[in-house]
């Protein structure tokens, strides 16, 4: 396959093409990280982050491509990579401090959102984060999913966000994040 | 519009800077909005976040082999297919005119002796690994040395031998490439059934055009691999030991030696996607193939070639 194409199949959500990516650079990208200190799983990290970075530009489609699609990955993960080391070289200068224990609740309320994604169907979540995620159009996600018309997938869209905003907020009042 | 749509236009970034700075004012006054917008942005974070996790997985579940992947990307499985493929087809055609069984001998030498030329070939090299691990290579001829690389013909030299001579052939693929040779016999070799019976025959026997034509054929006398894992050598050859390695990507087509047995004089040649390639047993270093442009040299192969086929 040849930039252009996979590119192409990129911008719409084809997950084969992500695999056929993932897999065309897996050595060149990893090596990257590997050959600067890192180990290989934090390279397998790196690449990965880097690549689903990709994926939302491109399906989202704000992105224009002007290199190839290995140089701009190549970017990303020097750019994660970066910033991986800055920030383990902050956390072995100073003490972990007490920012932690106030992300506490963020964190529960993190794990209420994501429990609640679970609870739905599998349509509601797939429309979902093609929607808020990928950032696909509602054509693309019509076509992706199988229904008659755009207008079916923006009215799953609302229902579904609906449905998962009163789940969410069952829990968070639950748990005491509501007022 | 409502605060849902404005949280929505606003979390997925689709208004303009004056919309946003006007609805960041209206967070600032407004705690019910304030609050909702809070609540709105955790659960958009947390289809995202989802989703990427989701991604992570997917990614996760595919194979890359780790450390195993080549350079192209290319599976282990699939080397091993190409592998088994080029063991099929390595065995390349090969000619046999004259049987005169002072020739097998005289083959088995010239190829053994190879590598102890390869040293005095070193002296103009330019100090490539790949040349120094040849030398190094060609102090222990006698051991089959290990070889690195991953498509290595998996015959062994003396089998390749003996198979010209004996036919109590026991490797099933040696049995199958023999068999298969035999029925192309040149046809001007009417007679020959096969080499079999022809070692059973007087060498003086030999019809007068086969004589005429000075060569001699042999069986696989030259081990062949190919070594696909190198950037630089990208369609190139050397002879490391007695044996012959192609680099660069062989899998597209069948390549083919040809052997040319002529007194003393031994020639090789390499047909590859409609090229003829003279290959040099003298040459230790990785040299590129370059094709023979010589058009009545190339006409001669070709017709030799196509007789066999």
């Amino acid at each position: 396959m040849k930039d252009k194409e996979i590119f192409d199949k990129i911008c719409c959500g084809d997950e084969k093409a992500l695999e056929f990516l993932y897999k065309k650079y897996y050595r060149m990208m990893t090596k990257l990280v590997i050959s600067n200190s890192g180990t290989e799983q934090e390279a397998k990290d790196i690449y990965q982050d880097a690549l689903i970075v990709f994926w939302q530009k491109a399906t989202s489609g704000n992105l224009v491509m002007t290199s190839k699609i290995s140089t701009y990955i190549y970017s990303i993960c020097l750019n994660l990579w970066r910033k991986e080391l800055d920030r383990k070289k902050r956390l072995s200068n100073e003490e972990k401090d007490s920012t932690e224990y106030q992300d506490n609740d963020k964190k529960e309320r993190e794990k209420i959102i994501s429990q609640c994604i679970n609870q739905l169907g599998e349509t509601c979540k797939r429309v979902l984060m093609y929607y808020y995620f990928d950032g696909l159009s509602m054509q693309d996600i019509a076509e992706k999913l199988g229904f008659a018309n755009t207008n079916t997938a923006k009215t799953k869209k609302y229902k579904c966000k609906k449905k998962l905003d009163e789940l969410v907020k069952a829990q968070y009042s639950e748990s005491d994040f509501l007022d | 519009m409502s605060y849902q749509d404005l949280i929505d236009a606003y979390l997925e970034n689709e208004m303009t800077a004056a919309e946003k700075l006007s609805f960041e004012q209206q967070l600032g006054a407004d705690p019910s909005l304030s609050k909702e917008f809070e609540f709105q942005k955790e659960v958009f974070e947390g289809i995202k976040e989802a989703r990427r996790q989701e991604l992570k997985s997917f990614l996760n579940s595919v194979p890359v082999g780790g450390g195993l992947t080549i350079a192209g990307g290319m599976s282990l499985t699939k080397l091993a297919a190409i592998a088994i493929l080029i063991t099929g087809i390595g065995f390349s055609i090969y000619y046999f005119t004259n049987k005169d069984e002072e020739s097998q001998p005289e083959l088995v030498e010239s190829t053994s002796s190879e590598p102890s030329e390869a040293p005095t070939n070193q002296e103009d090299n330019s100090s490539a690994v790949e040349q120094l691990e040849s030398q190094e290579k060609s102090d222990d001829i006698n051991e089959n040395a290990e070889d690195k690389s991953v498509t290595s013909s998996t015959v062994e030299s003396e089998e390749i031998r003996r198979r010209d001579e004996v036919d109590e052939n026991t490797s099933t693929e040696d049995v199958q490439v023999a068999e298969q040779k035999q029925p192309v016999a040149p046809n001007g070799l009417g007679g020959f059934e096969n080499e079999n019976t022809q070692e059973s025959e007087d060498p003086g026997a030999m019809p007068g055009e086969v004589v005429s034509e000075k060569n001699t054929f042999s069986q696989a006398t030259i081990l062949t691999e190919t070594d696909n894992t190198n950037k630089k050598y990208t369609f190139h050859y050397q002879f490391k030991k007695d044996k012959l390695v192609l680099y660069g990507d062989f899998s597209k087509s069948i390549y083919e030696l040809l052997e040319f047995n002529s007194g003393t004089d031994k020639t090789l040649y390499l047909y590859y996607r409609d090229q003829f390639y003279s290959l040099n047993q003298t040459q230790v270093k990785i040299t590129p193939l370059q094709a023979i442009k010589d058009k009545s040299l190339v006409q001669q192969l070709m017709k030799i070639k196509d007789i066999e086929d």
